[in-house]
């Protein structure tokens, strides 16, 4: 059986209107290491036949402290994120993990991360690591980053995002949303304008997509049929299942 | 093959209309059930009538690591008897296998095969697996 593990909400801050970022201090007496994109596998009390497993990715890299940072959007009636919304400081915790392969490829090449929603919670943990590795600061590779919701305020981590691509330049930054006027730096339209506008200019990179696969799905196909990738070079993580139809 | 168009994010399911049997076989002991089709689903891990949804309604806690969303490879399963009777994989469920240690051509994993009830299936939770493999308290 997988090894439970057992940690306790630390802390907790909503990020957005539907997005809650918790901290979790495990009790393993030794950090956990893990890759940046890696996730655990949380044991929840609920549901009818508890624990209800769902799965998060981490939003930082592995810390000296141990401490995991996750990341979630509230789904109306979703039973897991539902409990994890209202789940207060000091609750003990059970997970397994951290396990994973959406991980930084080991290429020469460009990165594109495309992002939709909290599917940027795994490439946020990715650049802050990028970001304090001098040789990839020197290498000359980029990573363009097009992050999308659905308004402005759906757009967790965006200061964080920005000042990051002012203070680095190998990070090119798209943020941008579906509803209303931009404020700031962030464009109206969907994250398949952004790519159809510049993703050819960007070759050669490797493509990673995250999201839902309502999202996910179609982004891939746009990498495979308009820029001729194949199927497997484009890295997907999935937030959800396929339904079945 | 199935499963190639990739905008398509639903899986081709052809849902059981009759009672069939099947059998789980793990920890050398064989544990069989009757699935009624108008108990689909059983919980809320897997596609409706998958592998994962049956064991979650028997008792039996096959390990599923990512919720059941075909993210992780945890879930694998051989189907001894049966094959003909499951959904197709998909590309995306074939690429998950290959993490799979002791992937083999009757492999599926047991969070996206649905049986359509036509005859009765034989589950093996491969031998890796088995301690993952819990039965879990009745109610
Ligand atoms: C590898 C992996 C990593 C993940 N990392 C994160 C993460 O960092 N942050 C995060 O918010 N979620 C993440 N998820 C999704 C998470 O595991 C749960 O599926 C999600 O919280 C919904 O669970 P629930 O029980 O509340 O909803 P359920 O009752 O399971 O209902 C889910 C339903 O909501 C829809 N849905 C809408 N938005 C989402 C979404 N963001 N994720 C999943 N389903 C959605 C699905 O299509 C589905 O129909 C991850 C999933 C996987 C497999
Ligand atoms: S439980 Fe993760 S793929 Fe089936």
């Amino acid at each position: 059986m997988t090894d439970v593990q057992t940690a306790v909400l630390e802390a907790a801050r909503v990020l957005a209107p539907d997005v809650r970022e918790i901290t979790l201090r495990p009790d393993a007496p030794a950090p956990l290491t893990y890759q940046p994109g890696q996730w655990i596998s949380l044991r929840l009390p609920v549901g009818e036949k508890p624990p209800l497993i769902r799965a998060y990715s981490m939003a930082t890299p592995a810390s000296q402290d141990g401490r995991l940072t996750l990341c979630f959007d509230r789904i109306e009636g979703g039973i897991g994120s539902e409990y994890l919304w209202t789940a207060e400081p000091g609750l003990a915790m059970e997970f397994s993990g951290p396990v994973g392969n959406f991980t930084l490829p080991e290429t020469d090449s460009d990165l594109v991360f495309v992002a939709q929603h909290t599917g940027i919670v795994p490439f946020r943990a990715m650049l802050h690591l990028l970001a304090t590795d001098p040789a990839f600061g020197r290498s000359g590779r980029r990573v363009h980053l097009v992050y999308g919701t659905k308004r402005q305020e759906d757009l967790v981590y965006h200061e964080e995002l920005a000042a990051m691509s002012r203070r680095v330049s190998w990070l090119d930054y798209h943020p941008v949303v579906l509803e209303g006027a931009p404020l700031d730096t962030a464009a109206t339209g969907s994250e398949s304008d952004v790519l159809a506008a510049h993703a050819a200019t960007w070759i050669p990179f490797v493509p990673m997509v995250c999201g839902v696969r309502e999202f996910t799905l179609p982004t891939r196909s746009f990498f495979m049929e308009q820029l001729g990738f194949e199927r497997r070079a484009v890295k997907v993580e999935n937030y959800n299942g396929p339904a079945a139809r | 093959m199935a499963g190639t168009n990739p905008y398509i994010s639903a899986t081709l399911v052809e849902k059981p209309t009759q009672p069939y049997q099947i059998t789980i076989l793990f920890e050398d002991e064989p544990h069989t059930f009757t699935v009624d089709p108008n108990e689909i689903p059983y919980d809320r891990s897997g596609l409706p009538g998958s592998i994962l949804d049956i064991c979650e309604g028997h008792h039996i806690a096959l390990e599923h690591t990512c919720g059941g969303v075909l993210a992780c490879s945890t879930c694998h399963v051989i189907v001894r008897e049966g094959l003909e009777s499951c959904n197709e994989a998909t590309d995306d469920e074939l690429d998950q296998l290959e993490e799979a240690p002791g992937n083999t051509a009757r492999s599926r994993l047991g969070c996206q095969c649905v049986p359509n009830g036509s005859r009765s299936v034989v589950i093996e939770v491969p031998l890796w697996n088995r301690n993952a493999v819990k039965e879990t308290p009745h109610d």
